[in-house]
C-alpha cells in the first residue's frame, strides 16, 4: 500500500486546505515545530479510516470556534497497483466516497470496504474506539504510546489471525472464537472457571445431599416402627397367657402355707425361750444357796483358827518376858567398865604433859647458847668490813678520767714518734773540743739532734748556721704534740696524781678493797640472814620459853610411872562406850517387841470371843436348816425344766424355721416379680400402642415416600447437570486446545521478523512472543525478564521493532501496510537513534512510513524526503 | 352356583419415584380407579363375592386418607368382600388393618381375614379357607392347616392365600411364603385363589394367580386383569375367565440403530403407540446429526402424547457425515474438534463426547441460521 496524496480542509489548525502530494515510497519525514499541525495530519488520516462519516463526535475536528465548518479529508493511495481514492466529509456535508479503479462505493459500503482492506472494525456508534482499530491501531503509533503494545496487539489479534490465515497454509477459523465464547458462556452457567459446580448445578448437588441424608434418617425410624410392631406382637402373646393363668396367685398361696407353718414354730420357740429363762433363774438360785452353805461351814473352822492364833501369841509373850532380866544385867556391867576406863585416861594425860614440859625447857636452853656464838661471829665480820671500806675510800679514783688520761698518753707517744721522724736530723761528730751551740744547747762530741723548728747553730768562731727544718707539717705536728702534752697535764691535775703509773696503781687498790667488801657482806648474810636485831629477839624468845617450862614443872607432882600410854587408855574408853551403847539398844528393842506381842494377844482374844458367840447362836441354826430344804427343792425343779427343753428343741430343729422363712421370701418375691412383669408388659403394650397409633408413626411412610420421590427427582436432575457439565468441559477444553495450537503456528513467522530487527538494535538478545502474539519475554546476556520490566526507552524501541515485524508479517500475507510514527523515539539517545535509523531504513525498503517529528535535525540522515509543514502552510496556494 | 371375582396385589400406596411428579401421581391414582373398576365388574358380572388374595396395601403405614379411599372405591359392589393380608400388609400386632378398624373405616360388607381359619359366606355358597400372613415373611406353608380344616357341607371350598407355589414360579421369586403345589388336592379345595405374582397365571385347573388389576412395573406378562370364577357345586371344575382391568400399558423397548430404516421403524412404532402407554425406551447404535434431530423430534412428540416416555440414549453415538460437517462450516480447529469428538465416541461409553458433539453442532447450526456479518 502506498499513500500518495493527502488533502485536509477545515480540519483543526487547517482552516485552509493543506495538501501533501506525491508522497514517496519508504520514509516520508513530515516535520515542523510544535503546534504547527503534525499530529493533526496523523489524526486526519485516522479519522478518514476509523471515524464514521455520520458521527457527530467529529465536531472535535472543526477548527476552533468554527461550528459551521465541515472537516474533510481526501486520501489517494495505491493497493496492488490499483488506485484508491477516499473522500470523507464530516458534519455539515457528511459523506464518504471511495473509488477503486473504476468502481465507486459510498458511505456505509465504502467504510465497510475500507475496514475490510485495512483490518479494523467499523465503529458501532459515536466515535471510533481503540478496540475497533485492529491492524492500523497496531501500525500507527500515536504520540507517546509507542511503548504500550499489549493493548494494540490484543485489539488487532483477530484481524491478525484472519489476515495470516493464508500465511500458515491452513484455514484458521477466526470465527471459532464466537463458538468458544458460546461454549464458555454455557459452561460458565454450570461451572466456575476452576471447574467447580455452581448455580443450579451446585444447588442440585446440595439438594441431593440434603435429601439423601434426610432419606437415610428414615431408616432408623422405620426400623423402630417395625421393631415396635414385632415387640407388641410378642408382648401381647405372653400377656394373654399370664392374664389367664395368673401364676403369681399360686405362688402367694404357697407362701401363705409356709407362713402358717412358721407361726407354729414361732409359738414353740416362745415356750422354749420362757422355759430356758426359768431354768437359768433356778441355776442362779442354786449357785447362791451353795455359796451360803459353804459360808456357814467356814465359820466354825475360823473359830478354831482364832483359838490357835491366840495360843501362839501367848507363848511368844512368855518367852519374851523371860529374857528381860538378863538384858538389864548386861547393861549394868557395861556402864561400870566405861567409868573405869575414863579414870585411867585422865591419869595418862597428866603424865604426858609433864614429860613434854621437861623436853621444852632443855631445847630452849640449847637454842640460847647457839645464838650467843653467832652474835660473836657477826661482830668480827663487822670489823673486817670497816677496814676494807676504809681502804676503798683511800684509793678512790675517777675511772673515766683515768681512761681519758691513758688514751691521751698513748696519742702523745705516737705524735712524738711522728715528730721525730719528720724532724731534721742533725748528726754531728765533732772533733774533740769543739763545741757548737745550738740555741742554748751546746753540742759536742758525737751525737744527733732532731730539729723540729728553726734553729740557729752557732759555730763559734765561724759564725752561725740557721737551720730551717723542712716539711710542711712539722709545724702542725709540733703544735699538736704540745696540745696533747697540755691535756695530759690537765688530766693528771684533775686526778691529783703525778703520773699515769701512780693513777693506775691507785685504781688497782680500790678494786681489791671492793672485792673484800663483797665477800664480807655475803658472809654476814649467811650468818645472820634476818639481821642482828632478829638474832637478839630470837635469843630473848628462847630464854623466856625455858623459863616458862621450868615454872610449870615446878607446880607439878611427879607422875606415876606404871600408867598405860595415852593412846591405849583412849582406846579402852572407846570400846567400853560401844559395849554400853549396844546393851542399851538391845534392851529398848526387847521392850518394844513386848508391847507389840501384848497388843496382838489382846486382839486375838477379842476375835475369838466374837466368833465364839456367833457360832453358838439359835438364829444361825435355823438359817442352816432352811437353806438345806431350799436347795433340794430348786434342784428338782431345774431337772424337770431341762428335760422339757431338750424335747422341744428336737421338734423345733425338725421344722427348720430358717428354710421355711426363705421359702416365704422366695415365693413372695416370685409372686411380686411375676405380677410386676405382667403389669410392666401391660404398660409397655399400652406405650407401644400409643406410639404405633401416633401421628408420628403413621405419617412416617408418607414422609419417607415423599422424601424418596424428591430425592429420585433431584438425582435425575443432577445426572442431567453432570452429563451436560462433562460435555461442556470436554468441548471447551478441546476448543481451547485447537485455538492455542493455531496461535502457536502463527508465532513462528512473527518470531522470524522480530529476530531480524532485534539483531540490529539489541545484538545477542532475544524477544519471545506469547500465545496471544504479544512480545513477552526479553532475554539479553543470559538474563530473562518481562518486556514490561525494561526502561521506558527500551520498551518504546521494542514496541517499534515489534510493529515493524508485524508489518513484515502482514505484508508477507499479502496485506496492505502503512506505518505512521507520530513524534516517536524522543526517549532514545543519539547512539541508539542511529541503530533505529538503520532498522527504519530497512523497513522502509518494504513499507511506506510516515514519520512525524518536530526535531528534523535528529533524523536528517534517514535518507528520506522531508515535508516541512511550516513551509507548506506558507506556500499554500491561494 | 357360586360366582366370585378373584383379584390380588392392589399395592395401594405404591409410589413411582422414577417418574416425574405428575405422572407418578396419575399412576398412583390409577390404583384406586382399578378398585372401582373391580367393584363395577363384580356388580356387572353379578358376582357373589370378591376375594382379594393379599397385598391390598403396599405398605403398613398408608395414610388414613388413603385407607378410607380404598374402602370408598369398593362402593359399587355391595359385597361380600374378603380381604386377605399379604406380605406387604401382614396382620401384625399393629398393622394397616388394626388402624382401619380403629378408624372404623371397614364397612360391614368387608370381611378381614386377619386370622387363619374359615370364613363361611352362606349366601354366596362359599367357605373361604384363609391363610393370612401374620408375619412379614415366613418359611412355613401357611396353607398346611387347610388339610384339616372342615367346612360346612354344601359350601364350595375356596382357599385364599398369598405366596409362591413351590416349583412353579421362576426362581427369582423369593422362596418365602411357600405354598405346596399339591395343596388343592390335600385340602380338598374347589379352587385356590392366590396372590403375590403380579401377572395372571394359571397354576392348575383349580389354582390361579389373578395378578394385579393395574400394572406397576415393566416386567410381568398379563398384569392388569381380574379373574371371574364360576363353580357349579362343590367338586365341580371351575370356569375361569380373565377380564382386563388395567388402565395403563407398561412397555419396555430396546432398539438398535444400525441401518437408516431402523430409525424410520422406531418413529413409526412411536406414532402407533396408544396414549395410555408407559414407555421405557433404550436406544443404542449410531445416528447422523440429521437423524439425531429426527429422533429428537419423534421423542418429543411421543413424550407429549404418551402417559410417560423415558428414553435412555447413553448407548447411542452421533456420527456427523462429511456433508453435515461441511454444512456446519466447521472449519479450522472447530473441524478438528468435531473429528476428535467423533473418535472419542467410538472409544468410550462415556456420553460426554456425544453430548459435546451435539452441543457444538447446535451452536454451529445456530450460527449458520444467523445472517452473515460480512458477505
Amino acid at each position: 500500500m502506498k499513500l500518495t496524496d493527502i488533502r485536509i480542509e477545515q480540519f483543526r489548525q487547517f482552516r485552509q486546505a493543506l495538501a501533501l502530494e506525491g508522497l514517496e515510497d519508504g520514509i516520508n519525514l513530515i516535520s515542523g515545530p510544535n503546534e504547527i499541525g503534525k499530529s493533526t495530519v496523523a489524526q486526519a488520516i485516522r479519522a478518514a479510516f476509523f471515524e464514521r462519516y455520520v458521527t457527530s463526535t467529529a465536531s472535535v475536528y472543526q477548527p476552533w470556534g468554527d461550528s459551521a465548518a465541515a472537516p474533510s479529508v481526501d486520501l489517494t493511495f495505491e493497493v496492488d497497483g490499483e488506485r484508491w481514492q477516499l473522500a470523507k466529509r464530516f458534519l455539515k456535508r457528511k459523506r464518504c466516497d471511495l473509488s477503486i479503479g473504476t468502481t465507486t462505493l459510498s458511505n456505509d459500503e465504502a467504510e465497510a470496504r475500507l475496514a475490510n482492506l485495512m483490518g479494523f472494525n467499523v465503529a458501532a456508534a459515536g466515535a471510533s474506539k481503540e478496540k475497533d482499530w485492529g491492524i492500523p491501531g497496531l501500525l500507527w503509533i500515536e504520540q507517546g504510546s509507542g511503548q504500550a503494545i499489549d493493548g494494540s496487539v490484543a485489539n488487532a489479534q483477530s484481524h491478525l489471525e484472519a489476515a495470516l490465515e493464508s500465511l500458515v497454509g491452513d484455514i484458521a477459523s477466526a470465527g471459532g472464537d464466537d463458538i468458544i465464547h458460546a461454549v464458555a458462556s454455557q459452561r460458565g452457567e454450570l461451572l466456575t472457571p476452576g471447574g467447580k459446580p455452581r448455580n443450579d448445578y451446585l444447588k442440585t448437588i446440595q439438594q441431593v445431599e440434603d435429601l439423601a441424608q434426610k432419606a437415610e434418617g428414615f431408616a432408623p425410624r422405620v426400623a423402630r416402627y417395625q421393631e415396635s410392631v414385632d415387640r407388641l406382637g410378642e408382648l401381647q402373646q405372653v400377656h394373654q397367657i399370664t392374664q389367664r393363668d395368673r401364676p403369681w396367685e399360686n405362688l402367694r398361696e404357697k407362701a401363705d402355707a409356709a407362713r402358717t407353718q412358721l407361726a407354729e414354730i414361732g409359738r414353740l420357740q416362745q415356750e422354749q425361750n420362757s422355759d430356758e429363762q426359768a431354768l437359768a433363774t433356778h441355776r442362779t438360785l442354786l449357785t447362791q444357796l451353795a455359796t451360803r452353805q459353804a459360808e456357814a461351814e467356814q465359820l466354825s473352822e475360823q473359830l478354831q483358827q482364832r483359838e490357835r492364833d491366840r495360843g501362839i501369841v501367848q507363848t511368844e509373850l512368855t518367852a519374851l518376858e523371860e529374857k528381860t532380866e538378863g538384858l538389864e544385867r548386861t547393861l549394868q556391867q557395861a556402864r561400870e567398865a566405861y567409868q573405869s576406863a575414863r579414870g585411867v585416861l585422865q591419869q595418862a594425860r597428866k603424865a604426858e604433859l609433864h614429860q613434854s614440859l621437861q623436853q621444852a625447857r632443855a631445847e630452849a636452853n640449847e637454842q640460847a647458847s647457839k645464838l650467843r656464838k653467832v652474835q660473836q661471829d657477826v661482830e668480827k665480820l663487822r670489823e673486817q668490813e670497816a677496814a676494807a671500806r676504809e681502804s676503798s675510800q683511800n684509793n678512790r679514783i675517777d675511772e673515766a678520767i683515768l681512761d681519758d688520761l691513758s688514751t691521751a698518753c698513748s696519742e702523745h707517744d705516737q705524735l712524738r714518734i711522728r715528730l721525730e721522724t719528720v724532724a731534721t736530723r742533725l748528726k754531728f761528730q765533732l772533733v774533740d773540743g769543739v763545741t757548737l751551740r745550738l740555741h742554748e744547747d751546746i753540742l759536742s762530741g758525737e751525737g744527733e739532734v732532731l730539729l723540729t723548728e728553726a734553729a740557729v747553730l752557732d759555730v763559734p768562731g765561724l759564725g752561725r748556721l740557721d737551720i730551717e727544718p723542712g716539711g710542711n707539717d712539722l709545724g702542725t705536728l709540733q703544735r699538736e704534740y704540745q696540745q696533747q702534752q697540755d691535756s695530759i697535764d690537765a688530766l693528771l691535775s684533775s686526778l691529783n696524781v703525778p703520773s699515769l703509773a701512780i693513777a693506775q696503781e691507785r685504781a688497782e687498790n680500790q678494786r681489791k678493797a671492793q672485792a673484800e667488801l663483797t665477800r664480807i657482806k655475803e658472809l654476814l648474810h649467811v650468818t645472820a640472814p634476818d639481821g642482828i636485831e632478829a638474832l637478839a629477839t630470837e635469843l630473848d624468845t628462847a630464854l623466856r620459853q625455858a623459863a616458862e617450862a621450868a615454872e610449870r614443872l615446878e607446880g607439878m607432882e611427879a607422875p606415876n610411872t606404871d600408867l598405860p600410854s595415852l593412846d591405849t587408855a583412849q582406846s579402852m574408853l572407846d570400846s567400853t562406850e560401844i559395849l554400853q551403847s549396844e546393851a542399851e539398844q538391845v534392851l529398848q528393842s526387847h521392850q518394844h517387841q513386848l508391847a507389840i506381842v501384848r497388843d496382838r494377844l489382846e486382839s486375838a482374844e477379842k476375835e475369838w470371843q466374837r466368833l465364839h458367840e456367833q457360832l453358838h447362836s439359835e438364829k444361825r441354826h435355823e438359817e442352816l436348816r432352811q437353806l438345806a430344804a431350799e436347795l433340794t427343792e430348786t434342784q428338782t425343779a431345774a431337772s424337770t425344766l431341762e428335760t422339757a427343753i431338750a424335747e422341744r428343741q428336737l421338734r423345733i430343729n425338725d421344722a427348720n424355721p430358717t428354710l421355711v422363712k426363705q421359702d416365704i421370701e422366695r415365693l413372695s418375691a416370685s409372686a411380686t416379680s411375676q405380677e410386676n412383669m405382667h403389669r410392666e408388659r401391660e404398660r409397655e403394650i399400652h406405650g407401644l400402642q400409643v406410639y404405633l397409633q401416633s401421628a408420628e408413626a403413621l405419617e412416617l411412610a408418607d414422609q419417607q415416600v415423599e422424601c424418596e420421590t424428591e430425592l429420585a427427582y433431584a438425582q435425575r436432575r443432577l445426572a442431567d447437570f453432570e452429563r451436560r457439565a462433562q460435555a461442556l468441559k470436554l468441548l471447551y477444553t478441546l476448543l481451547q486446545e485447537g485455538r492455542q495450537k493455531l496461535t502457536r503456528r502463527l508465532q513462528a513467522p512473527l518470531q522470524k521478523h522480530l529476530d531480524h530487527y532485534l539483531a540490529m538494535l539489541f545484538p545477542n538478545s532475544s524477544l519471545q512472543v506469547d500465545e496471544a502474539l504479544k512480545p513477552d519475554l526479553f532475554q539479553r546476556d543470559g538474563e530473562t525478564g518481562k518486556l514490561s520490566e525494561l526502561s521506558f526507552g527500551a520498551r518504546e524501541q521494542m514496541g517499534l521493532i515489534s510493529r515493524l515485524a508485524y508489518a513484515d508479517l502482514l505484508q508477507e500475507a499479502g496485506r496492505p501496510t502503512l506505518i505512521m510514527l507520530d513524534d516517536s523515539l524522543v526517549h532514545s539517545d543519539a547512539k541508539r537513534r542511529d541503530t533505529i535509523k538503520r532498522a527504519l531504513y530497512d523497513a522502509a525498503q518494504r513499507h511506506q512510513i510516515l514519520f512525524f517529528t518536530c526535531h528534523p535535525e535528529n533524523w536528517d540522515d534517514l535518507g528520506a524526503k522531508t515535508w516541512d509543514l511550516a513551509a507548506l502552510k506558507a506556500d499554500r496556494p491561494a | 352356583m357360586p360366582r366370585f371375582l378373584h383379584t390380588a396385589d392392589w399395592q395401594i400406596g405404591r409410589q413411582y419415584s422414577r417418574f416425574d411428579a405428575t405422572n407418578a401421581a396419575l399412576l398412583a391414582e390409577a390404583r384406586y380407579q382399578a378398585i372401582a373398576r373391580l367393584a363395577q365388574l363384580a356388580k356387572d358380572e353379578s358376582c357373589d363375592a370378591v376375594l382379594v388374595a393379599g397385598d391390598v396395601f403396599d405398605t403398613q403405614t398408608v395414610s388414613e386418607l388413603n385407607i378410607r379411599r380404598v374402602f370408598n372405591a369398593m362402593e359399587a359392589f355391595s359385597g361380600p368382600w374378603v380381604l386377605l393380608p399379604g406380605n406387604h400388609d401382614a396382620a401384625l400386632s399393629e398393622s394397616v388393618w388394626t388402624r382401619a378398624m380403629r378408624m372404623e373405616a371397614v364397612p360391614d360388607k368387608v370381611h378381614l381375614a386377619l386370622a387363619a381359619g374359615l370364613i363361611e359366606l352362606e349366601t354366596a355358597g362359599l367357605a373361604i379357607l384363609c391363610a393370612p400372613l401374620t408375619q412379614r415373611n415366613t418359611y412355613d406353608d401357611l396353607t398346611a392347616p387347610f388339610d384339616n380344616l372342615d367346612s360346612s357341607p354344601g359350601l364350595v371350598r375356596i382357599g385364599l392365600a398369598h405366596g409362591s407355589v413351590q416349583g412353579v414360579l421362576a426362581e427369582d421369586i423369593d422362596s418365602t411364603n411357600p405354598i405346596s403345589a399339591t395343596r388343592v388336592d390335600t385340602a380338598r379345595l374347589d379352587y385356590l385363589a392366590l396372590g403375590d405374582w403380579h401377572g395372571a397365571k394359571r397354576i392348575g385347573e383349580r389354582c390361579w394367580y389373578s395378578g394385579t388389576p393395574e400394572p406397576e412395573r415393566f416386567r410381568n406378562n398379563d398384569a392388569g386383569a381380574a379373574l371371574i370364577v364360576d363353580i357349579d357345586a362343590p367338586g365341580s371344575v371351575p370356569t375361569v375367565s380373565l377380564h382386563r382391568t388395567g388402565q395403563y400399558d407398561w412397555q419396555q423397548w430396546q432398539r438398535a440403530m444400525a441401518v437408516a430404516t431402523d430409525l424410520d421403524e422406531l418413529v413409526k412404532d412411536l406414532e402407533a403407540t396408544p396414549p395410555h402407554t408407559v414407555l421405557d425406551l433404550k436406544i443404542s447404535g449410531q445416528l447422523t446429526l440429521d437423524e439425531e434431530q429426527t429422533l429428537n423430534r419423534a421423542l418429543s412428540v411421543a413424550g407429549a402424547r404418551l402417559r410417560s416416555l423415558q428414553a435412555n440414549l447413553s448407548a447411542l453415538a452421533i456420527t456427523p457425515t462429511e456433508a453435515e460437517i461441511a454444512e456446519l462450516h466447521a472449519e479450522g480447529y472447530i473441524g478438528d474438534v468435531i473429528q476428535t469428538l467423533n473418535e472419542q465416541q467410538a472409544l468410550t461409553d462415556d456420553p460426554a463426547p456425544r453430548d459435546a458433539l451435539l452441543i457444538l453442532a447446535g451452536l454451529l447450526r445456530e450460527r449458520g441460521t444467523e445472517p452473515e456479518a460480512s458477505a
